[in-house]
């Protein structure tokens, strides 16, 4: 859809979310900082979501995370933003999230889960010895 | 001290009923004791009906009497016009104020979206602020004026400015502007009936006792 | 309070890092924190004891628990509640009688100073013995207990404001915690009953940061109660275009529009409904297509009709108004009737001057 066509039609304040997205992607190639943006503290109904989602589309990269049930993130049509929706064990929404970043944060590896891997795996090759 | 909370319960209740007693009581005593003087019975012959006279005068006198007067008195006429037609927009055309004479008096209409209310009320505002001005710049206006003409003013005024600070969350909690708001309009209504205010009804009937007694003697006023 | 920390508890249920920073993530959006807290809440969720917890019910309805324990473990809130040491809670626990009563005793002595006391129902302060516990009225235990707690946080509108209980007449003479309780710090999380996400989250704030959050002029965490349900609402727009529903079925209520002229208190309302919602997100009452009632503030109940719009008087104004037009009428008629006497006697008194009066002279 096209965008006006969805600013006309929607009631949620989808035209300052739009620039507030534009201005932490102006950060992120700046001072390489992330942004994220809480989408469950915004008034929007699961239309106006649906059309956002419409909106910026599917970019490239899509990836699951299971931790205390799904989580969804995908890469939307303009790189560097990503949509990000955590669900629970119980499969129901808890928290949808755009951050805007060269990566969700939360996919990269955690440096001690890094540090705990590398432990294990010199002992694995301990062993083998 | 009272809270907010408290502070609105106050205003729309027990305040709201001493407020509307006194108006009420009073226009009616005021307006009765007025009318009831009466006047003395004309015996000579009418040349043109006194009720097309009275009937006229009351609507031609909405419009400048002359160009004279347009032209010395610009700014009270014009900033007036526009107070008074702001000030009824938004009190009579704000939805909340309809639902509430519609609590009252059981009558109701058509509303209109907020933002021509907003307008309406910044306008009315602005006006209220350009004859204040004018009142204390003009030497004669100063002259005349009496203290009860800017009690009322004062009195106007703020009803619609906390109304415009209510709309827009200027105070918070939003409980404690409404409320100032509602207290506002119950000062209004209680100074009402022993004040200039009471021209809002009595404009009529001095217009109609004017027109009518011209008009009976077939002068065209 | 067990030396346990909630990171290891976390831990021993296979619970991984990411999935841990995945529920810290949650609770700073859930408490408008900036992302940039994560960490820290990560850090503190990670290395604090667990805390203890002693849960007090006086005049209530239980709706404030099952409201709390309704929402299906392990979500967010529940991993919160899992992982604090609920030491006394007399619906929930399993201890009875005076077995319940010594394992508060006991919690109070471990953690004096240290525990987390909430409360949920107001307190009469009428006869003790509208509501008793072990046969101590509802005043002495929460005084008692309120002595030792590091803070107080009052749950449900009951608790923070009174409630209906206390709504006129009062028969109870009931009160809230902080009528009574003067010297602690005390956070109302009022709702009747309040989102259940939001207990958690106070919690949560409290052993990340061991101080309550940001309160507003009524003790409520701001971020829950900072915002108004009329400002968040989705229907807002229709608001201010004038669309209004006039009944629960008319057009304008399929069409979803403002629910103001059907009573509506969202305007007077501040809560996290229209944005947290209830039942997992699901919607929340304005949603549902009824008017808020504004449970979340002093004195809901006794605020007019929930059905009549908010700008209209609380009281029954037209016998009023039709009594005081008849008094208005009877002053008015009288003192218009006294007037016309006091010209008729003038008149009547008036003697006509001649000329040789004025040439006397
Ligand atoms: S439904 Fe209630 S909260 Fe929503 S816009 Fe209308 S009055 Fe405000």
């Amino acid at each position: 859809m096209h965008i006006n066509q969805i600013l006309n039609h929607s009631n949620a304040p989808i035209a300052p979310l739009l620039n507030e997205i534009c201005h932490a992607l102006e950060k992120l190639l700046l001072y390489h900082e992330n942004t994220l943006i809480d989408l469950h503290s915004l008034p929007f109904s699961p239309h106006d979501i649906t059309q956002l989602v419409e909106f910026l589309g599917k970019g490239e990269v899509e990836a699951y995370l299971y931790a205390l049930g799904k989580s969804i993130f995908w890469e939307t049509n303009f790189a560097g933003v990503w949509w990000i929706e955590h669900y629970n064990s119980e499969e129901s929404l808890i928290n949808r999230t755009i951050e805007i970043a060269y990566c969700p944060s939360i996919l990269q590896a955690q440096t001690e889960d890094i540090q705990l891997g590398k432990q294990q795996l010199q002992q694995l090759i301990k062993s083998f010895q | 001290m009272m809270s907010a909370v408290d502070f609105l319960a106050w205003v729309r209740g027990p305040m709201f009923n001493i407020a509307l007693i006194i108006f009420i009581f009073g226009v009616i005593v005021r307006l009765l004791e007025m009318l009831l003087i009466g006047r003395k019975p004309d015996y000579s012959e009418a040349r043109e009906s006194a009720f097309a006279g009275g009937v006229r005068t009351i609507f031609r006198r909405f419009m400048p009497a002359d160009t004279g007067t347009l032209q010395r008195s610009t700014t009270v006429i014009f900033a007036g016009y526009v107070f008074h037609i702001g000030f009824f927009i938004v009190l009579l055309l704000f939805v909340p104020h309809i639902l509430l004479i519609k609590d009252t008096l059981g009558i109701q209409w058509a509303g209109l979206p907020t933002p021509i209310i907003d307008a309406a009320t910044v306008m009315t505002l602005l006006a209220l602020l350009v004859l204040l001005i004018n009142r204390l710049v003009n030497p004669i206006l100063r002259f005349l004026s009496t203290f009860q003409d800017y009690l009322i003013w004062l009195l106007v005024f703020l009803p619609v400015l906390t109304g415009y600070m209510a709309f827009h969350h200027f105070i918070q909690p939003y409980q404690l502007v409404l409320a100032l708001h509602i207290l506002s309009v119950e000062l209004l209504m209680i100074v009402f009936p022993f004040t200039k205010l009471m021209h809002t009804f009595t404009l009529f009937f001095a217009r109609w006792y004017n027109g009518a007694i011209a008009g009976r003697k077939g002068v065209k006023a | 309070m067990s030396d346990k920390t909630i990171g290891d508890s976390l831990r021993e249920q296979g619970i991984s890092r990411r999935g841990f920073l995945k529920f810290c993530a949650t609770t700073a959006s859930l408490l408008a924190l900036p992302p940039a807290m994560i960490p820290q809440i990560a850090y503190a969720l990670e290395n604090t004891p667990r805390q203890s917890v002693i849960w007090l019910s006086f005049q209530e309805c239980t709706g404030c628990t099952e409201s709390l324990t309704r929402s299906h473990a392990p979500t967010i809130e529940g991993l919160i509640f899992d992982h604090i040491s609920l030491d006394y809670h007399h619906t929930l626990q399993a201890a009875a009688g005076s077995a319940a009563e010594r394992a508060r005793e006991e919690a109070m002595k471990k953690n004096h100073g240290k525990y987390l006391l909430i409360v949920d129902g107001s307190i009469p302060t009428g006869n003790p013995g509208y509501s008793t516990i072990a046969g101590i009225s509802n005043l002495d235990m929460l005084k008692e207990v309120a002595a030792g707690a590091a803070a107080i946080v009052a749950i449900g509108t009951c608790a923070a404001f009174g409630g209906l209980p206390k709504a006129a007449p009062n028969p109870t003479g009931a009160m809230s915690v902080s009528d009574l309780i003067t010297d602690k710090p005390i956070i109302n999380v009022p709702g009747c009953p309040p989102i259940p996400i939001v207990m958690t989250a106070v919690i949560a704030h409290f052993i990340t940061f061991g101080k309550l959050p940001q309160l507003d002029n009524l003790n409520r965490p701001m971020a829950f109660y900072g915002q108004n349900i009329h400002d968040r609402c989705y229907r807002r727009p229709f608001y201010e275009k004038g669309l209004f529903a006039n009944t629960f079925d008319d057009e304008g209520a399929k069409k979803g529009w403002c629910l103001y002229k059907l009573g509506c208190k969202g305007p007077t309302t501040y809560n996290a409904c229209a944005t947290t919602k209830w039942n997992d997100g699901v919607s929340f009452p304005i949603e549902s297509g009824h008017g808020c009632l504004g449970c979340s503030e002093p004195q809901f109940w006794d605020g007019g009709s929930f059905y009549k719009p908010l700008s209209v008087p609380t009281i029954k104004v037209h016998d009023v108004m039709a009594y005081t037009a008849i008094a208005g009428a009877a002053v008015g008629l009288t003192v218009g009737g006294l007037n016309a006497m006091k010209k008729t006697n003038a008149v009547k008194q008036h003697e006509t001057v001649t000329i040789d009066d004025l040439e006397r002279k």
